[in-house]
């Protein structure tokens, strides 16, 4: 195995300073091809962290292939240098296993696991679209666990599908919900507490999956209203001072060659808030633009709303404008935490008025006949 | 100059690096143009002055070793020099805007304390 990583390394390492040196005009079908050969080769000697970047490598080339409008310059940019920083460490790998195994370990990544656990109860807190046009479509819901060793936890479930054209990331609220009783559709869970038996839980990355088990039971509490004040209540846990968030996430915290430019830190539930003003930062074409809104809110740290202008987040964009210079102040926003372009800048995952939780970035779902059916006539 | 305002210098420069390296990794090596090139020299006393030393000495380091490459065909070891440098570049630049970006953050928590 020792020698396959160092050969398969040094083969991307040139792979990628070639890449380099001649840009994206020499790109061809044949020529991706090899990365699909050294992405079989990472697996199977469970490189996982070097798999991964090569998978979204040839994403990016396959979309500057196939249509240069939906191609990412800066994802593109991301993993090809991540290609290279791993392809080049693991070239002398003999060495960082003997003399830096925790390194080593660290960049081989580790397969997400799951464990089956038994008994959770969700709340759906937060949603955040993903439309990566030519890729996938779909969401990632964010649950607040209230039951057992992960209550007061995020955990996540993804819910994607291949991309294929008219498929809108909504259309999938339509779809059944996986090992449901009563059977289901995933639209049901935004307004409706849920209870899970068997479900695999990834631990380290707090991931939920409620579609791979056969085994998994996820049962409605028809009975839960839509007044959710409980687990909003229960969101208290993420409103934090300057000085809280300081000690829970920037403290140790340790900067890697590896980190995103705008890397996810922790969760973050601001009360009393108010959308001042918003600008847009960027040049179309140089990079994907960002629309930065200016916030006020119950405490005196500076916040601002960054929403990079992709498809996904186009409707939460437009919400977050119309939000600008109201008079009453919103009672909370859910957000993730993710520190960008020298301030403490926050991603909405939902908005909290009233008791109720909203999800700006959802469009209006259309009634859809064939869950009406189903649902009426019991047809499984 | 304030703080505020070095901070946001910082990240305009290491934003017009990435940018023109960007561009060279679309359109390969053999697009840079002298206009471009210049550019990216005057970037490197920028650089200095704000203390980015290592990132300006691989700049510098680049630019020297385009120089090089009036020799035709440009010999191989060359255009893998080259390479590693943009490679460099693009990774040294990641983690500085990360870094600057962490630090301004805390600063900004301990003053909220």
């Amino acid at each position: 195995m020792n020698v396959q990583l160092e050969k398969v390394a040094v083969q991307i390492k040139d792979y990628t300073e070639s890449l380099a040196f001649n840009g994206l005009n020499f790109v061809s079908n044949d020529n991706i091809k090899k990365i699909e050969f050294f992405l079989h080769n990472a697996s199977q000697l469970e490189a996982y962290r070097l798999a991964t970047s090569l998978r979204y490598l040839h994403i990016e080339l396959k979309r500057f292939l196939k249509n240069r409008s939906i191609f990412n310059i800066e994802r593109y940019v991301f993993f090809l240098s991540n290609c290279w920083l791993l392809s080049r460490a693991f070239v002398s790998e003999k060495d960082l296993r003997d003399k830096n195994p925790d390194i080593f370990n660290s960049l081989m990544g580790t397969q997400l696991n799951p464990k089956i656990r038994s008994k959770f109860i969700l709340k759906v807190v937060g949603i955040e679209k993903i439309h990566l046009e030519g890729t996938i479509v779909g969401f990632v819901f964010y649950f607040l666990s209230l039951f057992g060793k992960t209550r007061n936890k995020i955990l996540k479930w993804n819910l994607m599908l291949p991309y294929k054209t008219g498929v809108t990331p909504e259309s999938l609220l339509h779809h059944d919900l996986p090992n449901s009783d009563p059977s289901s559709v995933v639209n049901t869970i935004l307004s409706k507490y849920i209870e899970a038996d068997n479900l695999p839980y990834v631990e380290k990355e707090d991931i939920i999956y409620l579609e791979k088990n056969p085994k998994s039971k996820i049962y409605i509490d028809e009975e839960s209203s839509e007044d959710t004040h409980v687990s909003i209540k229960k969101l208290d846990k993420y409103y934090l001072n300057a000085k809280e968030i300081y000690q829970k996430n920037f403290k140790d915290y340790e900067v890697t060659p590896f980190d995103l430019p705008a890397s996810i830190l922790d969760y973050l539930y601001v009360k009393d808030v108010y959308v001042i003003d918003f600008q847009k930062e960027g040049i179309e074409g140089d990079r994907t633009p960002t629309f930065v809104f200016e916030l006020t809110h119950r405490e005196d740290y500076p916040l601002v709303i960054r929403i990079p202008e992709k498809q996904g987040n186009l409707k939460l964009i437009e919400e977050f404008k119309k939000l600008k210079g109201r008079r009453t102040s919103i009672d909370g926003i859910f957000c993730k935490i993710i520190p960008e372009n020298g301030q403490l800048s926050l991603y909405p995952l939902s908005i909290i008025n009233n008791n109720q939780i909203s999800y700006p970035n959802l469009k209006k779902i259309a009634r859809d006949n064939r869950a009406l059916l189903k649902s009426t006539y019991k047809i499984k | 100059m304030s703080q505020e305002e070095d901070i946001r210098e910082s990240f305009q420069v290491l934003d017009v690096i990435k940018l023109k390296l960007n561009e060279i990794l679309i359109k390969g090596i053999n697009s840079l143009s002298n206009e471009n090139n210049s550019e990216l020299v005057n970037l490197t006393q920028k650089l200095e002055e704000m203390n980015f030393s290592t990132l300006s000495k691989h700049l510098k380091s680049f630019n020297e070793k385009l120089k090089k490459m009036i020799q035709k065909p440009v010999p191989m070891n060359l255009k893998k020099d080259i390479s590693i440098e943009i490679l460099k570049i693009i990774s040294i630049a990641r983690i500085l805007e990360r870094i600057m970006t962490l630090e301004s953050v805390k600063k900004i928590l301990k003053r909220g304390n």
